[in-house]
Formats: C-alpha cells, structure tokens, sequence
C-alpha cells in the first residue's frame, strides 16, 4: 500500500497558530456555556447508501492512520500551545451512526442533531451519521472546528476517498512550527488590527440580542439545481463584475438581513460582517487539510444605503480590495499569534469582551468547492454542503457552498434570534435568488 | 519605454502562478480565469498588484468579463491606459 505511515512520520507535538487558539478559545466559550463546543457539519446527499459494515471498517482504518484525530491541545515548556497526539493509546474507531428515517421530511432535523451534540470526550473529534429516509440517503459529518476548518473538511474527505481508492497521498502537512520569532511584526499586526477594528466599532453596529443560552442552532438549507445556480452566478457578473460572487452573494444576504434587523427596530448606523476567507492557496487545499487556514475580512456597511444593490455591491467590492491591499488578513493572522500566551479561560474572557462590543451583525460566508470527486466510496455523490453551528455572538448566519456547478445556501439561527415567520421570509428570499 | 502586450501577459501570468501556487506553464492567456482556479479573492489580489506595478485602479471599472475573463484580454486592457 501506498499510503504514508503518518504516525510514524508524525511528533506527538503540532503547535497551534494564532488562528487556531482563537478557534479553541471559541470551543472553549461554547462548552462553558452550554457543553457544546465549536462544531460543523458537512453532509454529503447520496444516490444510493453505502455498505454499513464496509463504511465502518473503512473508517476505523482510516482513523488508524490519523492520530492527530484523537489530540487535544497543551501547552509546550516554550510556552506554546500545541495539539497533543497520545502515540501510545489505542485510536478508537471513527463513530459511524446510522439513523432510518421513515418520513423524509424530517431528514434536516435528523441531520441538524449530531452538530447539536457534544463529543463523547475529549478524543473524539469527528462523528458521521448516516441518514437513510428510504428515498434518500444523507451522511452528515460533524467535525471539531479546532481540527478542521470547513474547506479543509472537504479537503479530507478527499484523502478518505483517496484512501479508499488506494491512492498515493503525497506532502500532507502534520507538522506546524512553533512561529516563535518575527516579534516586531507581530506587534505591529496587532496595532495594526487594533487601530482597524477601532475604526469599524466607533458607532454602534446593528446586532440581534440574544439570549446566552444555547438551545438547539437550527438550519434551512436551499438547494439550487445547475440552471438556477448559473443564472445567480451571471447575474452577480453582471452586477458586481466578473468574479465577483462573494461580494453579489453577501450583498443580497445583507438586503435580506436589513429587512429583519429593520422589523425588530434594530438601532445602529451600520452593519458588521466578518467574512472569513481561505489562507490556502489552491493547490495547497489538501496538503493542509488540517487545522485553520482562513483569516477574515470586516466589512462595515451603512445601514441607510443597502437598498440600494449597485451601491451596495460596490462598497464591498472596494473594501474587500482595501483590506487586500493594506494586507487586513494577513495581519489578523500574525496579529492572532499574540493571543497564544492567554490561556484558554483568559481567552474566552476576551472574546466575550468582544462579544460586547458587537462585532458581528451576522455571519457570512462562501465556500467553492474544494472536494474535487463525484463518489464517495462507490456511491454517486448528488450534493454536498454545510450546516455550521454559528456561535453566538451573532447566533445567526448565511453561508453559500458550491458542488458541482450547483449552489447550496444554508440559513444557520438560534430560535431566541428569528421567530417562525421571519426564518420563513429569509429561506423565500433566499429561495427567490436563484429564480429572479 | 512603455510594456507591450505580450509583455504584461507574462507579468500576468507570473503574479496568478504566485496567487494561486500553479507552475507558471500551466497558464495559459487565452484561458478563461475562472477556469484556472481564481475566485474573488485571488481576483481582487491580482487587480491590487495591478495597481502597485502598472499604476492602474481597475477596481472601480465595473470588472465586465469581456475585458476582464482572459490574462490576453486583461493584458490588452492594460496596454490601452
């Protein structure tokens, strides 16, 4: 066999960037409050299910060779935080639940529970659930954050099919340096970010209150078949210019947000919208399938002009290339490293701090495609996209993934934010997108 | 002495292979971009190093695809300002 022995290759150390202490420090937050931390989902919709017991004997050899999937983090005697791999434990299986379903009605709210749920302990890490409603077959996999960012989720369900197929996988990264040098720069990072968010937060930005509580994050997800996906995608073309999706796609989530925030009379002169964007170059998706590798832009709109789209599109667009060309995402980057020497408490001390300070209205992203084949196994893959639990602060989000020439838009809330009317209002506009 | 075509086009083509982490060779000029792989992101990159080495804000030009969709066509576009 060809596949790589990682864990002989493999330290029992990967130390942590900035990036991915925040993104603990987040999980952390999460299982103080609820026992529930810092999860997505990524399902994949297929034609036929597979073989129960091939799947759970492909995913406990699979496991075998991913140590790094039982791991928890810890902290270095150069006092940097690293995920720990216990080499010496045995690796449990990956957990592989199988649900039937005789209404395939209820399929969402089938697959919406394992990213509702906390992990077994603190090894486990990563859960499928396979979802079979007689007429359909869904298998949701929910993944800790803090191990896979939702790209690099795609990415490693590649190496799986990958595995299965006997492939040769070539330069996964599993190591990390510790990224203990280029002090100045970091420090002028973190002034720089600093002096940035200063900046957007000197109004009040418009944000939905919220209960800290968190009951169930719910999901409405809409499915554009290739036409209607192609005739968005000509539209945000001709509107926002070639290439230009993300800023269309977040242009139009903002013009159907702006009418929610206005029913509730939501006071606040603008909007913040931290958009979070791969630090990954293309070919690099897989070899770092691992961890995080993404920064963010923030994008602040006014919140008296978002009627109007062409203007709309247009502020993004030209703050997206600002914070290109003053380098904002790589400074968040360098400027996260700081954030290391707080422990993860003290971390979670600080993001509620921020959380205070109202740094997001909502979430948004959108993910191209990144797992590049039509099988899973054997089986014909018709769909796949993301049911990310937004951690609130804002507890509400839109995120747009493509597959196959096919767009998904999921609509992530917690009940406290949106009343049944109002999910049903955002899901019609959503809908309505790819018919206009 | 002002750049030809051809010229840009290699500028071009050695800026998207950095965006992107392609061999230079597999870029061809006359490909559509989307289908090389840029997205909005390495778009909006590239139009920043435009900016920086051509002295040229293409940003707020309204980014329609037939002067934008090819390295060739973007090239041509440059050489005309």
């Amino acid at each position: 066999m060809r596949w790589p022995n990682v864990s002989a290759s493999n330290s029992m150390k990967r130390y942590l960037t900035g990036v991915d202490w925040v993104v603990n420090g987040i999980d952390y937050a999460g299982k103080a409050q609820s026992g529930i931390g810092n999860h997505s989902e990524l399902v994949l919709e297929l034609k036929t299910s597979p073989n129960h017991q091939e799947l759970a004997k492909t995913l406990n050899s699979f496991s075998q060779k991913f140590p790094l999937l039982t791991g928890y983090p810890s902290r270095a005697i150069n006092l940097c935080p690293y995920w720990k791999t216990p080499l010496n434990k045995k690796i449990p299986a990956l957990r592989l639940d199988i649900v039937k379903l005789s209404d395939d009605s209820q399929y969402l709210s089938s697959i919406s529970m394992p990213v509702n749920a906390a992990f077994k302990n603190k090894r486990e890490h990563l859960v499928f659930t396979l979802v079979e409603t007689g007429k359909r077959t869904f298998l949701a996999i929910t993944f800790d954050h803090r191990i896979l960012d939702a790209k690099g989720a795609e990415a490693f369900l590649n190496l799986f099919q990958q595995y299965y197929e006997n492939q040769e996988i070539r330069h996964l990264a599993l190591t990390c340096p510790p990224h203990l040098n280029k002090w100045k720069e970091k420090f002028l990072a973190g002034r720089q970010i600093n002096r940035f968010l200063l900046n957007l937060t000197k109004e009040t930005p418009r944000t939905l209150p919220f209960d800290p509580k968190q009951e169930p994050c719910k999901f409405k997800t809409i499915h554009l078949n290739p036409e209607q996906s192609e005739r968005l995608t000509n539209k945000a073309y001709a509107q926002a210019g070639y290439l230009m999706f993300m800023p269309y796609a977040l242009a139009v989530s903002i013009q159907i947000m702006h009418r929610i925030f206005q029913e509730k009379n939501i006071s606040g002169s603008s909007y913040l919208i931290p958009v979070p964007m791969d630090t990954r170059a293309k070919e690099e998706a897989q070899k770092e399938a691992l961890f995080n590798h993404f920064s963010f832009f923030i994008f602040k709109i006014d919140a008296d002009k978002v009627s109007d789209l062409a203007w709309l599109s247009n502020e993004i667009k030209n703050q997206m290339y600002e914070q290109v060309k003053n380098r904002i995402p790589e400074a968040i980057v360098n400027a996260s490293f700081l954030m290391r020497i707080a422990s993860l408490p003290l971390t979670n001390f600080f993001i509620r701090l921020m959380s205070k300070k109202n740094f997001a209205s909502f979430s948004f992203s959108y993910l191209s495609n990144a797992y590049q084949q039509n099988k899973f196994m054997q089986e014909e893959i018709l769909n796949i996209f993301h049911l990310p639990r937004t951690p609130k602060p804002p507890g509400i989000g839109v995120f747009f993934n493509q597959f196959d020439n096919k767009l998904n838009i999921t609509l992530s809330y917690f009940d406290d934010l949106l009343n049944a009317r109002q999910v049903e209002q955002i899901t019609k506009s959503l809908e309505a997108l790819g018919n206009e | 002495m002002p750049l030809d075509t051809k010229q840009i086009e290699e500028k071009l083509i050695r800026q998207i292979s950095a965006i992107l982490s392609v061999d230079s060779q597999k870029i061809k000029p006359e490909v559509p971009l989307h289908t090389l792989g840029v997205d909005s992101l390495s778009f909006v990159e590239l139009l920043v190093f435009i900016e920086k080495e051509f002295k040229i804000k293409l940003m707020t030009s309204g980014l329609q695809a037939e002067d934008f969709k090819t390295i060739r066509a973007l090239a041509k576009r440059i050489g005309k300002q």
